[in-house]
């Protein structure tokens, strides 16, 4: 079965009952791992947030790149802001930016 | 309860501030300084509860404090000891009849908590130490109990 399954190019139902079992087992393993004695309490399973109350899914917890990397671009403003000026978001303005690249391109390496 | 084997080797120690004046703050830290150096028995001083062993109160509990003080507890993991350290934590000390009050540590921590009293106003870091190795004892002994 086994060199039929390694033969098998295409989805299978065999290999995703394979997949489904050695899931199983591994989930199981960790499930195992885990101490016996665990007692559900009101706040056991909340994150530790210095005692704060959590506050859940919310966008209170996200932080994205702006939040880390506000120095970078604060100090290189000269050169970002004409980047950001740059990305209209329209295609046909990338497309005359690529066109125009390899322009220079082709011009520089006719002469080099 | 489980004990884990991990007690063979060290105690991992949070420290919560639940009102406290501050005083008993200051000797805790002392007891990682150099003239005590308690991390030389494996003993440390974590930044969360999910990796202690021994949670340490000092001061009174206040009533701003109360809810954070039961989830910190709570998200320690068992089997856990409660050392309660100065007078303040132990009985609200001066401060007993203070509107902020909540009450001292005893009263609102489950039944089942194991709490070990370390006395002083402030307290010494020498009982603090002593605090910890009777943590230890009583941990062991859970373990021996159990076989």
């Amino acid at each position: 079965m086994i060199n039929q399954l390694v033969l098998v190019r295409e989805w299978h139902p065999l290999v995703l009952i394979l997949i489904g079992l050695i899931v199983g087992l591994v989930v199981y393993v960790i499930y195992r791992l885990g101490n016996p004695s665990f007692k559900e309490t009101r706040y056991k399973r909340e994150p530790f947030l210095s005692g704060n109350v959590s506050p859940g899914e919310s966008k209170a917890l996200h932080i994205g790149g702006s939040n880390l990397y506000w120095g970078f671009t604060r100090a290189l403003k000269k050169y970002f802001k004409p980047l950001v000026g740059a990305h209209t978001g329209i295609v046909n303005d990338y497309l005359y930016w690529f066109i125009i690249t390899i322009a220079i391109v082709m011009v520089v390496l006719y002469f080099v | 309860m489980k004990l884990s084997k991990t007690f063979d080797k060290s105690l991992w120690v949070f420290h919560v501030n639940s009102g406290s004046c501050n005083a008993c703050d200051i000797e805790i830290v002392s007891t990682v300084t150099p003239r005590y150096d308690v991390e030389r028995f494996g003993i440390e001083l974590v930044g969360t509860p999910r990796h202690a062993d021994v949670l340490l109160f000092t001061g009174p509990v206040i009533k701003k404090t109360k809810e954070r003080v039961l989830r910190i507890y709570e998200q320690t993991p068992d089997p856990k000891v409660v050392m309660v350290i100065g007078n303040c934590a132990g009985t609200t000390g001066v401060y007993y009849d203070s509107y902020a009050i909540e009450g001292p540590i005893d009263t609102l921590l489950p039944d089942d908590a194991h709490l070990i009293y370390v006395t002083g106003c402030p307290v010494r870091p020498e009982n603090i130490i002593n605090g910890v190795k009777e943590a230890w004892l009583y941990l062991e002994k859970l373990r021996g109990d159990q076989g």
